[in-house]
């Protein structure tokens, strides 16, 4: 696979969010395609992993697991980057898109970065013989997820939908700086985990599937951020139709 | 000045005297070459355990980890189905 296309089908998932925010004739069935493709991609994923991957020369099979840990890592990465954008154009200029990108976009970061965490964590198991080491990339991981659960707990424990969202937007720029504490720790500070890798330093197959299960999370990526969009775009209509909770004093007379 | 080079001549030895005579080098040291080590063994088999450095198996860690990731997208999709909006408006504002 050239390098150009995971950049080129990231462009794609960025444009289909767009179209999907901005034609109403887009919204009802773009998701659909996207949604059978990643299916249909995740079976082959789990083929091309198990079975059609070479071994890897010093963990074996279980070097198997980075095929799903990786891409389930990136995605939450994808999403939370996504979401400091939105976060940034909601304070540049208020919009409840952007503010309902934003919520969409954190919640599926999180689900994304938990579901990696756990995968890193079963394969830790075998490879490093702990389910869980105090080193610098997994305690900047596990801030960077609280920082996120923090963002969605704020969000739902503020009552008034445009404090929520400054607010959200000042939390959600303070947590992104958590990111590149985590994408450098491996080289800051001496860590158990192993630095990035490269295509120059992986196996060619090891990278071909590598991709592969990126682009299938891509997919997924897409179809729970549009969808849960749409959760928090009801619930802010929701909102904004609610009377509000004390009734205007009569003025005195 | 006669004199005084045949005196100083025979003054510059008194004035060395107090000086040590140098050390003569130290003869080289051969030591004996090390007895050559024991082969490793140890008497209850310990080189046994040792493995290659590559780990063995492991497939169960691999269907784990490949079932949380399915499990995820589920329980995701899931949740994303059961709060689905009942009524979507047209366009966003």
């Amino acid at each position: 696979m050239p390098s150009f296309i995971p950049l080129t089908l990231l462009a794609l998932v960025v444009a289909a969010i767009v179209a999907h925010l901005a034609s109403p004739k887009v919204r009802p069935w773009l998701w659909k395609p996207v949604a059978a493709l990643g299916a249909v991609m995740l079976v082959a994923l789990w083929y091309l992993g198990l079975f059609w991957a070479p071994p890897e020369q010093f963990m074996s099979d279980v070097g198997r697991i980075l095929y799903v840990h990786v891409p389930h890592v990136w995605m939450a990465l994808l999403a939370f980057t996504l979401n400091v954008g939105c976060a940034v154009a909601y304070l540049m200029k208020k919009s409840w898109v952007t503010d309902a990108l934003a919520e969409s976009a954190a919640e599926v970061g999180v689900y994304f970065g938990a579901v990696g965490v756990s995968m890193g964590s079963i394969w830790a198991r075998p490879t490093w013989g702990v389910w869980w080491d105090w080193d610098p990339r997994l305690i900047s991981t596990t801030v960077m997820l609280l920082a996120y659960v923090g963002y969605l707990a704020l969000r739902s424990f503020t009552e008034d939908p445009e404090r929520r969202a400054t607010w959200s937007a000042v939390s959600a720029i303070l947590s992104y700086v958590s990111l590149p504490i985590v994408w450098f720790s491996v080289r800051w500070w001496n860590s158990l985990h192993q630095v990035q890798s490269n295509p120059s330093t992986v196996d060619k197959p090891m990278v071909q599937v590598l991709r592969w299960g990126a682009v299938t999370m891509l997919c997924f990526l897409y179809v729970f951020i549009v969808k849960r969009y749409e959760i928090a775009r009801s619930r802010q209509t929701a909102a904004m139709e609610l009377p509000p909770l004390e009734a205007p004093r009569p003025e005195a007379a | 000045m006669k004199p005084f080079v045949l005196a100083a001549l025979l003054l510059a030895p008194l004035a060395l005297a107090d000086l040590p005579a140098p050390e003569a080098a130290p003869a080289a040291v051969v030591e004996p070459a090390p007895a050559p080590a024991p082969a490793l063994k140890h008497p209850e088999g310990i080189e046994k355990a040792m493995g290659s450095g590559v780990i063995e198996g492991g497939w169960e860690y691999i269907y784990a980890a490949y079932g949380v990731g399915l499990l995820g997208v589920l329980v995701f999709a899931a949740s994303l189905f059961i709060r689905r909006p009942k009524g979507l408006p047209e366009r966003a504002p």
